[in-house]
């Protein structure tokens, strides 16, 4: 429940294009403080290019056009810079493999987001606090291989956290990770982000996750956000044919797959 | 007719399968359930043959031709005659240079069947795929991974197996088309009557469509039960966890429609 009302990001619409294809099509979108919003679409629909475009990354896909409010700062998309960005936004990568350099010991990839993050590589103290929060040990001289999945993906949330952001974006955060693990992450991630009043942004192609989680969900196809409003009110009465179709679909159930056995016996 | 004791597989040393026995009516489907690393897929490698797995014995009796029984103390590689594999990643599964046609009607191989015949039947197989005839001469690069694994599914099936193996054959497709894949594949193995042993880690999934449900951990039965007693009344207190993990990831529905119907209107 958002503590504190007033919207925290403001995207107006935003286009962006790869080469001469528009993948984006005057998108807007808004996060309330300390908000938890779901992004919802098919493969291809342009949510992790969206992404990107929120962090200030200009490829593949390159913005042309739209603005973004994040807290009190703005940004044009079409010329604003990276080195421009506002600060506070943080992000989850989907795989831990695209998270973590391989090569290169834990220890040394926290340092380097610590420096990049808070200016200094000093942070002990958030260190052993994050850590704990997360329900890890400490990692000494540890390479990324040496930690099972699950606990990479927690240290990834931990270094996400460590500059407080003011909203934490996860790519399908239940996707590369078993359920067990997948539930025990996002748990955690809840209970952090509810305590320290961060927003969240789930994006996810599978709209029975964001019933679990958020607050209001957006429906995304083809570039374009063709619904957002209350989760609640969505999946009672979806406005779009997609949403219609992803409200229908939304989870396995044994009624589909005997009244389509019976319309196969009929044939 | 799949009747498994036994069954261990030892890998440099270390025991990977230990005293797995299961057995598998025909028609029927069974799900294997397990969080990653615990030998799901090294249990489908074993049954294929491509794992040196021991057996006290491993007895597959196909509806037509010969049953195969392997005893204790058998050194070579077990295979199973007519069954087939539908893999996890089917882009990867299918040869980008060959054209979808070509790569289905390899299942064939080595049958001496007409050329004309041959056609009929991977349009055919296309048919029970919901495929329009014409992916036939489309490439892998020009279809939809959804599209991609009905053709995977179309390669399987038109060798008419008795058993078909499905490696996580939905976690590469969106929430949507995961449906519309599982109705697909519910609905063919009632037409021709082939049995499934299905990989996944979809709980959901397994609740709608799974006749029996094992439960594998660290390469153990955690847990060997008729579907509908396993999610009423799950053997351990492990499965009880996996349970409630899919039910926070909303994988799982307990709650039935008019329960969610209710829901809403109170809201």
């Amino acid at each position: 429940m958002p503590t504190d009302t007033g919207s925290l990001l403001r995207l107006e619409n935003l286009s962006a294009r790869i080469g001469r294809q528009v993948v984006l099509d005057a998108v807007c979108l808004e996060v309330e403080q300390g908000e938890c919003v779901a992004l919802v679409g098919g493969s291809g629909a342009g949510k992790s290019t969206l992404l990107r475009c929120v962090m200030g990354l200009s490829r593949p896909a390159r913005p042309f056009g739209g603005r973004m409010q994040f807290a009190d700062r703005q940004v044009d998309f079409a010329s604003d810079r990276l080195r421009h960005w506002p600060g506070g936004i943080a992000y989850v990568p989907q795989n831990p493999d695209h998270g973590f350099d391989p090569l290169k010991k834990l220890r040394w990839q926290w340092r380097q987001a610590a420096r990049i993050v808070l200016g200094s590589s000093d942070t002990n103290p958030h260190r052993a606090e994050l850590l704990e929060a997360m329900g890890l040990a400490d990692f000494g001289g540890l390479y990324p291989h040496e930690w099972s999945r699950g606990m990479q993906q927690r240290l990834l949330l931990a270094m996400a956290l460590l500059g407080k952001p003011r909203l934490l974006i996860l790519d399908e955060p239940t996707s590369a990770l078993d359920p067990l693990i997948a539930a025990q992450v996002l748990r955690l991630v809840m209970e952090h982000s509810k305590e320290n009043g961060i927003a969240l942004l789930i994006v996810t192609h599978d709209l029975s996750l964001a019933t679990r989680y958020a607050n209001r969900t957006a429906i995304m196809t083809e570039g374009r956000i063709v619904e957002f409003g209350s989760t609640r009110h969505l999946l009672a009465t979806p406005q779009s044919d997609y949403g219609r179709l992803l409200v229908a679909n939304r989870s396995w159930s044994k009624a589909a797959v005997s009244t389509d056995l019976k319309s196969v016996a009929a044939e | 007719m799949l009747n498994v004791k036994d069954l261990q597989l030892h890998l440099d040393g270390a025991v990977i399968l230990d005293k797995l026995s299961f057995r598998l009516e025909s028609g029927k489907t069974l799900c294997v359930i397990g969080e990653s690393g615990s030998g799901k897929t090294s249990l489908l490698r074993s049954l294929q043959g491509l794992a040196p797995a021991r057996f006290e014995e491993l007895c597959f009796e196909p509806r037509s031709g010969s049953p195969v029984r392997y005893r204790a103390g058998w050194k070579g590689r077990p295979g199973l005659p007519g069954s087939r594999w539908v893999m996890q990643d089917p882009i990867a599964a299918l040869s980008p240079r060959q054209k979808l046609g070509v790569s289905i009607a390899e299942s064939l191989h080595g049958r001496n069947i007409a050329r004309q015949d041959m056609n009929k039947a991977v349009v055919d197989a296309l048919q029970d795929v919901d495929l329009p005839a014409h992916f036939a001469s489309r490439r892998p690069s020009e279809v939809s991974m959804g599209q991609a694994q009905r053709a995977c599914l179309a390669r399987a099936l038109i060798a008419r197996p008795d058993l078909i193996f499905f490696d996580e054959p939905l976690s590469a497709l969106d929430a949507i088309v995961q449906k519309q894949v599982a109705l697909t594949m519910s609905r063919i193995q009632r037409r021709y009557g082939i049995s499934y042993v299905i990989v996944t880690h979809d709980l959901g999934f397994a609740a709608a469509y799974a006749d029996w449900v094992l439960v594998l951990r660290r390469g153990r039965v955690e847990a060997s039960q008729a579907a509908s007693n396993f999610f009423n009344a799950p053997d351990s207190a492990y499965c009880k966890e996996l349970i409630e993990a899919a039910e926070a990831l909303g994988e799982l529905d307990t709650r039935t429609s008019a329960d969610v119907g209710r829901a809403e209107a109170t809201a």
